[in-house]
């Protein structure tokens, strides 16, 4: 089977793209590069800070991918939100077996360039654009809260100790900023 | 910001309140490991709690794809490319060598019983000397099985007959794996007095391949198998020698009539 390499994929185009990966197929492997490697590696440079560190992210969400594969379901959710849970959840990890070692910066999601005007045509510079209008509807202490969670990998717990702001209302906002992030996305498709 | 002790949890056992809980915690990955198991486990089976987490999971990896993207360096392609490719092959050889493992072990018990029958007829029992007709026609049986069980791959046989003055006899069994690298050989031979054996593979030129070294057990039963990387389809013959370099057994390796 040949796949697209731009567009949309239909769920019965990503679970045959999965079982061909679970084969070793080389063309399901370079489909799934050519329209993932650059959001996972961008998510490894941000929360990872090197290139190289990089780099070994995507290498290794793509070989956790291949052995996922076969419990890739796509009524469960689209194959990019999957990838890009299994590369967070790697880069987190990453950051935690490597804390106390020096990192560079990380970018806070308050740091996000806004929107661009004149919006790429490929499928990844949309979701972009959507996941870009999506972030713009949280509130700052939304912003704030899911941006110590996710790029420096702090649990409820630790956030609302070190803010000094009662456990429940941390979780009450992380949930809601990422059920309206969902929210947004699902209006603009 | 100081980033401030984790509490340890106390969780054993998980029930979807819990789990509904932790699933922020969960789907940003900041959980401890225990935790993480403990709520997959029940992900795994509860289609509730998993269609709140696909919810949240889709907000997270929005997060990710709203980053300013930066492109990754030309040459990573290839590197992700051998290393799921890679991978798979290796899964793809273990699942092979896992089949043909099996596969001896079903040889080893039914040849074995095969060269057991052999020794004993040649003693002069008659009664074993059908029991080991009647195992001979399973046998035929079960190698056309295998036949086809193996596909493209062939499975040849070898009867080891004792020579002059010598006494005992077996079977051996060559697997060619057709450019896989792994071919393998099993020997099972009876009625052989104590000592020291060697069995070899014998090349179309001559030239002479160990298998293994074998002890009689107290049955006078001796059996090898080695794996090889180099293909075994030149080899013609199965030769068990003492510890003399005397030959004692061999027999030409035939190809199996599947039809």
């Amino acid at each position: 089977m040949a796949f697209p390499i731009e567009g949309p994929l239909t769920p019965e185009v990503e679970r045959q793209l999965m079982r061909d990966l679970t084969l070793g197929n080389e063309e399901a492997v370079r489909v799934l590069y050519a329209r993932f490697s650059r959001p996972v590696y961008t998510l490894g440079r941000r929360l990872l800070g090197t290139p190289e560190m990089a780099e070994e992210l995507t290498q290794d969400v793509f070989l956790a991918a291949w052995r996922k594969a076969p419990r890739f379901d796509p009524a469960r959710g689209r194959l990019s939100t999957w990838l890009m849970t299994i590369a967070h959840n790697l880069a987190v990890d990453r950051i935690r077996h490597d804390r106390g070692t020096t990192r560079p910066p990380l970018v806070l999601v308050d740091e996000l360039p806004e929107p661009l005007d004149l919006p790429e045509e490929d499928e990844a510079a949309l979701n972009r654009e959507t996941a870009r209008r999506a972030m713009a509807t949280l509130s700052p202490a939304e912003r704030k809260l899911l941006s110590l969670a996710y790029f420096h990998g702090w649990t409820a717990r630790e956030i609302a100790l070190a803010d000094g702001i009662p456990l429940g209302t941390v979780k009450t906002r992380l949930r809601t900023a990422l059920i309206r992030l969902r929210k947004s996305q699902i209006k603009d498709e | 910001m100081a980033r401030p002790t984790s509490p340890a949890s106390s969780v054993s056992t998980v029930a979807c309140a819990e789990v509904r809980e932790r699933l922020d915690d969960y789907v940003l990955g900041a959980l401890l490991e225990d935790d993480t198991r403990r709520l997959s486990r029940h992900l795994e089976w509860c289609a509730g709690c998993r269609k709140e987490l696909a919810e949240l999971e889709e907000g997270v990896a929005a997060v990710g794809l709203a980053l300013e993207p930066i492109a990754p360096p030309a040459e990573l392609e290839a590197k992700v490319l051998e290393r799921v490719v890679e991978a798979a092959g290796a899964r793809a050889r273990e699942r092979r060598r896992f089949r043909i493992v099996t596969t001896i072990a079903v040889l080893a018990t039914f040849f074995g019983v095969a060269a057991l029958g052999y020794a004993a007829a040649v003693t002069g029992r008659l009664e074993r000397l059908q029991a080991e007709t009647a195992t001979a026609v399973e046998q035929a049986k079960v190698l056309e099985g295998l036949v086809d069980a193996f596909g493209g791959q062939q499975i040849l046989p070898a009867r080891l007959a004792p020579v002059e003055g010598r006494q005992g006899g077996g079977q051996a069994v060559v697997y060619l794996s057709r450019g896989e690298s792994s071919d393998w050989v099993l020997v099972i031979a009876g009625g052989l007095p104590q000592g020291q054996y060697h069995a070899s593979l014998v090349h179309g030129s001559g030239i002479e391949v160990p298998i293994g070294e074998m002890f009689p057990n107290r049955e006078g039963q001796v059996s090898a198998y080695r794996f090889f990387t180099q293909d075994l389809t030149s080899f013609r013959r199965i030769v068990v020698t003492d510890a003399r370099g005397g030959v004692v057994l061999r027999g030409v390796i035939q190809p199996v009539a599947s039809g």
